[in-house]
C-alpha cells in the first residue's frame, strides 16, 4: 500500500485526480483520500513538521499500515537558484531547529536529481541566507520522515519536492493554481517513482503469519500461545520444504498439541534438503 | 556498481578519501557527521539495501585489532582480527553479517594508519608467534580495486617474520597479489562450499572453479594458500558434493604451498539466525534440521558430527594432519 502526505490540497489535487482518490468520510482528524482498490491513501496534513508528523501517525493508526508499505511526502519547496518546476528527491533531510539528519535510502534510479532538504520551522524569505547552503528548503519533510520511519522501512519512505520559488520568483507570488500546475507537470516522474518503489516493496518477504493448514490444526487441537508460535514456525518450514504435501495426513494419531508439533518436526527432519 | 557514497566530514580530506572519490566522479556524494547515522539506524532493510549498497567512508576510532573468536586459530596462541571494512560485496545466505548489521552498505575505514599502529603495538608486546586475520567482517579482497588494502597492509606484515597474516576471501581480485613478491608469513585463504551449494547460497561470488583458478595462479607465483571449508552446509547429497569439492581443490593445490586447511560447521547466534530467517523466510537453509544449543543455532548434533567426521576423513586423504585445523570440538 502507498501513503502520500501532502501539506496542501493544491499539492494533492493532481494526484487525487490521477488516481481517482475518493475522500474517506470516516477520517475526521485529517482529510484522507483513498483509491478504490484501497492500495493508495493520500492525507492532507497542513503546513509544518508537527502537522506532517501528526498526519503520518494518524494515517498509520487509521489504516493500520504495514511494515512493507510505501510512504511519500510530496510537495513544494524553495531554493536560491534552482529552476521553478524542478523536481527533487531527498537524499538527506536536516531539521533546521535541531540539526538532526536523516538519510532516505534511494535504491532505484529516479528520473530526478537527489539533494539535501532542509526542514524549517518558519517560511524562509531570504534566499541568499547562508544557512540554506545548497539545500532546498521546506517545512514538512523532517516531521514526516522521522514519524514514517517508525512504521515502515526507510528504503520505502521518500520525500519528493518540486521547486516553487527561488530568488527570482519568490514565495509571495505562489498561488494555489500555480502549485497545482507544478505538481501536474511532474506526475509522470512521480508515477515512475511509485512504480520503482512498488517493485522494491515486492522484494520484502516476511514470514507468513497464518501459514497453510494453521487454521485447520488449531481448530482440531488446543495450543498454548507458545505452541502456536512453534506451530507457525513448523508450518512455514513445511511450506519451504514440501509445499505440495498435506501435513494433516501425518497427524491422524495425535491426541495432543505437543504430539502434533513433534510429529511435524520429525517429518520435516526426514525431508531431503537439496541444493 | 556504487551509486552513492556517504562521507564522514572529519575524513573528507583524508588522502584515501580523496583518491576514492576521484575514482567515482559520477556518484552521489553525501556528507554526514558519523557513519552510524546511516549504518546503525533502525527501520532499515538489509535485504533491500543489498540490491544497491552504498559506500560509506568513515574513520574508525577504537577497536582496530580485536582478539579472534575462539577456535578461529591455525596454530598460534595469540590470534587477532582486524576489519578495515564492514560488509561484503557478496551475498552469502549463511553469512552472519546479515544478522549482525542493520545496513548492507559497505563501510570503509580509511584511517589505515591507525590500524597499522595498533598491529605494530600488538607485535611489539609479545615474543610469541602472533596471527592476524583479515576478512572477518568483510571479504578482504572483493573491493580491492577501491580499497587498496593489500598495497598498504602487506608491507607491514612482510617485515615481521614472527607474525602471520591470513587474508580470507572468496574473491578472484588477485591482480595486486600477482604483481607482489610473495612472503612466507602471509596466507591467502579461500572459503569454499560445493558447486551446488555455492550456486544456491553464495550469491554474487565467483564460481568454485574460478576461485580454484585464482589459487593456481597464486601458487605458481609462490604464495601460501589456505583452504577454508567453512561453513559446512548440509544437503541430502553432502557426501558426494563435498567429496568432489575436496578432490577439486585439494588435488589441484600444490601441497608444498598449502599452508592449512580448516573445517567449520554452520552456526549462528540465535539473534542473528532469527533475523535471517525473518529476512529470507523461503530460504531452504533455514528450514534445514537445525537446533539451538547454548544460544547458537547449528545443525542437529548427529548431522553435524556425521558431516564433520566424514569431511575430516576425506580431507585427510589428501593432506597431512599437521596442517588440518578442524574448528570444532566435536572431532
Amino acid at each position: 500500500m502507498i501513503h502520500i502526505i501532502c501539506a496542501l490540497k493544491c499539492e494533492a489535487k493532481s494526484l487525487i485526480a490521477h488516481h481517482r482518490l475518493k475522500v474517506c468520510a470516516e477520517s475526521a482528524s485529517f482529510p484522507l483520500y483513498m483509491s478504490q482498490d484501497k492500495q493508495m491513501s493520500l492525507t492532507i496534513c497542513g503546513i509544518g513538521k508537527i502537522n506532517a508528523a501528526a498526519a503520518t501517525a494518524f494515517t498509520h493508526a487509521f489504516l493500520q499500515t504495514g511494515k512493507q508499505d510505501i510512504w511519500l511526502n510530496i510537495g513544494i519547496a524553495g531554493h536560491k537558484n534552482l529552476d521553478i518546476g524542478k523536481i527533487i528527491i531527498a537524499h538527506k533531510i536536516v531539521e533546521q531547529s535541531t540539526q538532526q539528519s536523516w538519510y532516505p535510502q534511494i535504491l532505484f534510479s529516479p528520473l530526478c536529481r537527489s539533494m539535501e532538504v532542509l526542514s524549517c520551522d518558519h517560511p524562509a524569505t531570504d534566499y541568499t541566507d547562508t544557512v540554506f547552503s545548497d539545500s532546498i528548503f521546506e517545512m514538512e519533510a523532517a516531521g514526516f520522515y522521522a514519524t514514517a520511519c517508525r512504521f515502515a522501512t526507510s528504503e520505502l519512505i521518500h520525500v519528493v519536492k518540486i521547486i516553487s520559488d527561488n530568488q527570482q520568483h519568490q514565495a509571495d507570488k505562489i498561488s494555489a493554481s500555480f502549485v497545482a500546475g507544478l505538481l501536474k507537470d511532474k506526475l509522470e516522474i512521480i508515477e515512475q517513482l511509485i512504480t520503482s518503489l512498488r517493485q522494491l516493496a515486492k522484494d520484502l518477504d516476511s514470514p507468513n503469519e497464518t501459514p497453510d493448514y494453521y487454521g485447520q490444526i488449531i481448530e482440531k487441537w488446543r495450543f498454548t500461545h507458545t505452541q502456536r508460535n512453534k506451530l507457525k514456525s513448523c508450518l512455514n518450514r513445511w511450506h519451504v520444504l514440501c509445499p505440495d504435501k498435506n501435513p494433516m495426513k501425518f497427524l491422524d494419531g495425535c491426541l495432543q498439541s505437543k504430539e502434533v508439533i513433534n510429529q511435524i518436526t520429525n517429518k520435516l527432519d526426514m525431508f531431503p534438503i537439496c541444493f | 556498481m556504487i551509486k552513492t557514497i556517504y562521507i564522514e566530514k572529519q575524513i573528507a580530506n583524508h588522502p584515501r578519501t580523496r583518491e576514492i572519490l576521484a575514482r567515482f566522479p559520477d556518484t552521489t556524494q553525501i556528507y554526514c557527521d558519523r557513519y552510524g547515522e546511516i549504518f546503525n539506524r533502525k527501520a532499515q532493510s538489509f535485504r533491500l539495501q543489498k540490491k544497491q549498497p552504498a559506500l560509506i567512508l568513515a574513520k574508525k576510532h577504537k577497536g582496530f585489532v580485536l582478539p579472534a573468536p575462539e577456535a578461529y586459530g591455525i596454530g598460534a596462541k595469540e590470534n587477532y582480527y582486524f576489519s578495515h571494512m564492514m560488509n561484503c560485496l557478496y551475498d552469502c545466505r549463511y553469512c552472519f553479517l546479515q544478522g549482525m548489521y542493520r545496513s548492507a552498505h559497505y563501510v570503509l575505514f580509511v584511517n589505515y594508519e591507525d590500524f597499522a599502529n595498533e598491529i605494530e603495538n600488538k607485535i611489539q608486546k609479545t615474543d610469541e608467534e602472533i596471527h592476524f586475520f583479515s576478512g572477518y567482517d568483510c571479504d578482504s579482497l572483493a573491493l580491492e580495486p577501491v580499497t587498496n588494502f593489500l598495497e598498504y597492509f602487506l608491507p607491514i606484515f612482510r617485515k615481521h617474520h614472527k607474525t602471520l597474516l591470513e587474508i580470507r576471501t572468496k574473491s578472484t581480485q588477485i591482480r595486486t597479489l600477482l604483481n607482489t613478491e610473495p612472503f612466507e608469513n602471509c596466507v591467502l585463504a579461500w572459503s569454499f562450499t560445493p558447486d551446488e551449494i555455492a550456486a544456491a547460497l553464495e550469491h554474487k561470488t565467483p564460481s568454485v572453479e574460478r576461485r580454484i583458478e585464482a589459487i593456481a595462479k597464486l601458487q605458481e607465483k609462490g604464495w601460501h594458500i589456505g583452504l577454508r571449508f567453512d561453513p559446512l552446509i548440509y544437503s541430502s547429497e553432502y557426501q558426494s558434493q563435498y567429496r568432489k569439492l575436496f578432490a577439486d581443490t585439494l588435488q589441484r593445490c600444490n601441497p608444498e604451498l598449502l599452508h592449512s586447511v580448516t573445517l567449520g560447521s554452520f552456526r549462528l547466534p540465535k539473534g542473528y539466525f532469527k533475523s535471517l530467517q525473518k529476512m529470507y523466510p523461503d530460504e531452504r537453509l533455514f528450514s534445514s534440521p537445525l537446533e539451538e544449543t547454548n544460544g547458537m543455532f547449528g545443525y542437529k548434533a548427529q548431522i553435524q558430527s556425521e558431516m564433520l567426521n566424514f569431511c575430516r576423513k576425506e580431507i585427510l586423504n589428501y593432506i597431512p594432519e599437521k596442517i588440518f585445523f578442524p574448528c570444532h570440538d566435536i572431532l
